[in-house]
């Protein structure tokens, strides 16, 4: 044998032995693949089983589903939510704020005007003037202004307010009978005066007056 | 009864045929599975996953190749996907017990040399390794090899011309590390 053949014959035998099979376990194999073929089957009909059974529970379970959502639609639609009542209330109140205080702003001119006169009359300077056709002239006008807008006022959300209608309404009163002075009653003029005084009118219309209002005027 | 009248019976899940046709080819593919892990649980683990997709897949088998050939593919395809799997790392640091165990080691420097061609077979690349236990130990044709490999039959031969250079390489080396110490 040359040294290629032995070399060969080395290869040979190494390569013959590497990994040498033990006898072959047929029967321990062939066992093992009934197993597993076995659990494959137990779990294709496990599967099998659920899906059957899903035919007919999950058809049950979203017609519960859906009687549910159902259901409580119905309930919230029979009990609305808060929100939905309170939020109109909210607006409607704003509104009536703003309004109100919209007349209020427009109140104030009618009785700094007011006041202004009165302030005249209880001075004397008209009451017991010395040109006395044009005094009359000059303050049956004014009233006659003035107390156009207090009724409209008082007829107005702006005497919503109690203490501003009472306020109104005697101003109107005070009005009605100065324009029966201009008119040429001036024996009713003591009878002013105790008016003013007694219900203490410019007072209470000074007060009524925002600051700035008084200023202007 | 022919291979193909067992094949129709298996295919109607007659568990006789499917016996036969085990009984026929179960060696084969034991001793492959075994040569390629060179180890016994996973050999048979690999066999028996080999037979399951067989017969599962027995509907498929259109009888273009024999039986045989269609099974081995499916063999080689299941073991070499189970070594990619399991990724053992097999060393050949085997200890006194498999050093006798390893038959036909005449003295203690054939037994080196033997362990040292086994670690080189270790080292092959996969398909190379595959090629050259089929056709050198296994005994298939390399046309058989193609076709479980699924390359064509002279791929299958220059991967045995390779894996041999290889080997010849580290025998060589051995043989004069051998001689250079009985010189001494």
């Amino acid at each position: 044998m040359n040294g290629t053949d032995r070399r060969d014959e080395i290869l040979r035998r190494a390569t013959r032995d590497y990994n040498a099979p033990p006898p072959v376990p047929r029967e321990e194999i062939w066992t093992g693949i009934g197993k597993a073929r076995e659990a494959a089957d137990r779990e294709r009909f496990r599967r099998a089983r659920f899906l059957r059974r899903a035919r007919v529970w999950a058809p049950a379970a979203a017609a519960a589903v859906l009687a549910i959502g159902f259901g409580l639609g119905r309930l919230a639609t029979r009990h609305p939510a808060p929100e939905s009542v309170a939020a109109p209330a909210v607006v409607a109140q704003s509104d009536f704020t703003a309004d109100a205080e919209a007349y209020r702003q427009a109140t104030y001119p009618l009785i700094g005007r007011a006041e202004r006169m009165l302030t005249r009359l209880v001075t004397a300077d008209v009451r017991i003037g010395g040109d006395g056709a044009a005094a009359d002239a000059s303050l049956g006008a004014w009233t006659t202004d003035l107390l156009a807008e207090t009724r409209l006022l008082l007829d107005s959300p702006a005497a919503a307010d109690p203490e501003m209608r009472h306020l109104l309404q005697d101003l109107e009163l005070s009005l009605v009978r100065l324009a029966h002075l201009s008119a040429g009653r001036r024996d009713q003029a003591g009878w002013i005066d105790d008016t003013l005084t007694r219900k203490a009118l410019l007072s209470r219309l000074r007060q009524a007056t925002p600051a700035d209002d008084i200023v202007r005027f | 009864m022919s291979e193909q009248a067992l094949i129709e019976r298996a295919r109607r899940g007659d568990p006789a045929a499917e016996r036969c046709l085990y009984d026929a080819h179960v060696d084969r593919v034991f001793r492959l599975a075994y040569r390629m892990t060179g180890d016994d649980a996973l050999a048979r683990d690999l066999t028996q996953d080999t037979f399951l997709r067989a017969f599962s897949r027995l509907d498929g088998f259109r009888g273009d190749s024999a039986f045989g050939s269609w099974l081995h593919a499916i063999a080689v395809s299941v073991i070499l996907n189970g070594l990619r799997r399991i990724k053992r790392i097999r060393g050949r640091e085997r200890g006194c017990e498999d050093l006798e165990a390893m038959g036909g080691a005449r003295n203690a420097e054939d037994t080196e040399l033997k362990l040292t061609l086994h670690r080189a077979i270790d080292a092959l690349p996969e398909e190379m390794r595959l090629v050259l236990l089929m056709h050198d130990v296994e005994g298939y044709k390399h046309h058989e090899i193609a076709a479980c490999t699924g390359v064509a039959e002279g791929t299958t031969k220059a991967r045995l011309h390779h894996a041999r250079t290889r080997l010849r390489r580290v025998l060589d080396d051995s043989l004069g590390a051998q001689s250079r110490e009985e010189a001494r």
